[in-house]
């Protein structure tokens, strides 16, 4: 009988052993990298991704979605793809610009991780924190972790008072209204769990800027549970910007929308 | 934050005008309540916190609750939510101010990009990619 339960032990210790291991060496992380007129940044962030992922070990590929850009990004995705191999580069261009929204939609299709980073292409987003958000996903087992600008150690470079202070009204009045801890809703540099980003994106109606905000409301909605890790967000050094003027109705009927459905 | 601290998301309460319905059905959750989920807009919520504040209001104005207060003070009374609003907004103005002024400023990071950016291109030089002609 004691040696019984002696054998039965050590097969639940193996299996946890096992079972602890392949939880480790399983996980893959699959960033979706939307690009349009982006044949300056791509290459850069491409080669900064791989530096900081191969660097810490962990299992990745990149998916670029590229909206038909006159510049030529897809050329420059291609030659991406022959230096670092079609299992790290994994190309999903599409014939016209069909904005963000579902160029997400798009590429998550494809995504062959159980961890989804979304993160814009432009160097805004620092690929150095990715193995941040890793950690911090592992910390408690989020199902999202979000970058901030707005917490302790994250920031802003580029950007002068106004656009500081457009910044920091729209978020107080975010908080005040929707009242959603967390404290960046328009950053879009996140890491999902792929189910959890899939069941997000079907509930989610808004299209354009103010989609980053509903996923992220959506999400505290339906329980799901949101680290955050700072960011230092740097002013895109090439091209140029696509979401210009029309910024600031967006955010506000985003916000309306939001308030009143939510 | 400063109204609603009492209302909470997870009602057993019948559906209503304002209210929300949802199962929470889907397997990820599963380990969370199992009951029927209703959920209270936020525009809702600041209506009921609303309608109770000015409920109060009017039952101190008109006196309908015995107090000493409404008699002492009845100017004060008067003006409380006039008083409380601006007073708000103040707050509101310098918080924002406030945040605005301390919002940091990464000059590292923009530094430490500059730097990568190079790395990065001379790297990939060395690995055979082809920077496009710049006119
Ligand atoms: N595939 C695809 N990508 C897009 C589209 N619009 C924007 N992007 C990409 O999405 C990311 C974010 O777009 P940005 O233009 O940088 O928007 P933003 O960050 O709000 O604005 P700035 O940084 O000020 O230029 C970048 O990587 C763009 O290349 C689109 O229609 N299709
Ligand atoms: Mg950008």
């Amino acid at each position: 009988m004691f040696l019984f339960q002696n054998i039965l032990n050590l097969i639940i210790l193996l299996e946890l052993f096992i079972m602890g291991d392949a939880n480790q060496e399983n996980n893959k992380y699959t960033i979706l990298l939307p690009t349009y007129n982006e044949i300056d940044n791509l290459p850069i962030v491409v080669w900064l991704i791989n530096k900081h992922m191969t660097e810490s070990g962990y299992d990745f590929e990149i998916i670029i979605i590229d909206d038909g850009s006159p510049d030529g990004t897809l050329d420059a995705a291609k030659q991406l793809e022959g230096i670092y191999g079609k299992e790290k580069i994994v190309l999903r261009p599409r014939e016209k610009k069909l904005g963000l929204g579902t160029a997400y939609i798009h590429g998550l299709n494809f995504a062959k991780g159980n961890f989804i980073i979304i993160m814009d292409a432009d160097l805004s987003h620092h690929p150095k924190f990715i193995p941040k958000f890793i950690e911090k996903q592992m910390e408690e087992d989020f199902d999202v972790v979000s970058g901030s600008r707005y917490i302790e150690n994250g920031g802003v470079h580029g950007w002068d008072f106004r656009r500081k202070l457009i910044s920091r009204g729209a978020n107080f009045l975010t908080q005040l209204l929707l009242r959603p801890r967390a404290s960046d809703l328009t950053g879009s540099f996140r890491l999902y769990k792929k189910h959890v980003l899939q069941h997000l994106v079907n509930s989610c109606v808004s299209k354009g800027y103010v989609f980053q905000m509903e996923m992220i409301i959506r999400a505290r909605q339906m329980d799901y549970t949101i680290g955050e890790v700072p960011i230092s967000f740097v002013d895109r050094v090439y091209g140029e910007s696509k979401l210009g003027g029309s910024e600031i109705f967006q955010f506000a009927s985003g916000l309306l929308y939001l308030f009143a459905t939510t | 934050m400063f109204f609603g601290t009492t209302l909470h998301y997870h009602y057993r309460l019948p559906l209503c005008l304002g209210y929300r319905s949802r199962h929470s059905d889907q397997t990820h959750t599963s380990k969370k309540k199992k009951f029927l989920k209703i959920i209270m807009t936020k525009l809702f919520e600041w209506l009921s916190a609303l309608a109770i504040l000015a409920t109060i209001w009017i039952s101190l104005l008109t006196n309908k609750v015995e107090n000493s207060f409404s008699k002492e003070h009845p100017k004060l009374l008067l003006y409380t939510p006039l008083i409380s609003l601006a007073s708000f907004g103040l707050y509101a103005v310098f918080a924002v101010l406030y945040q605005t002024l301390n919002f940091n400023n990464c000059e590292e990071a923009a530094e430490e990009l500059l730097k990568d950016i190079n790395e990065a291109k001379t790297s990939l030089a060395f690995e055979g990619y082809k920077f496009p002609e710049r006119p």
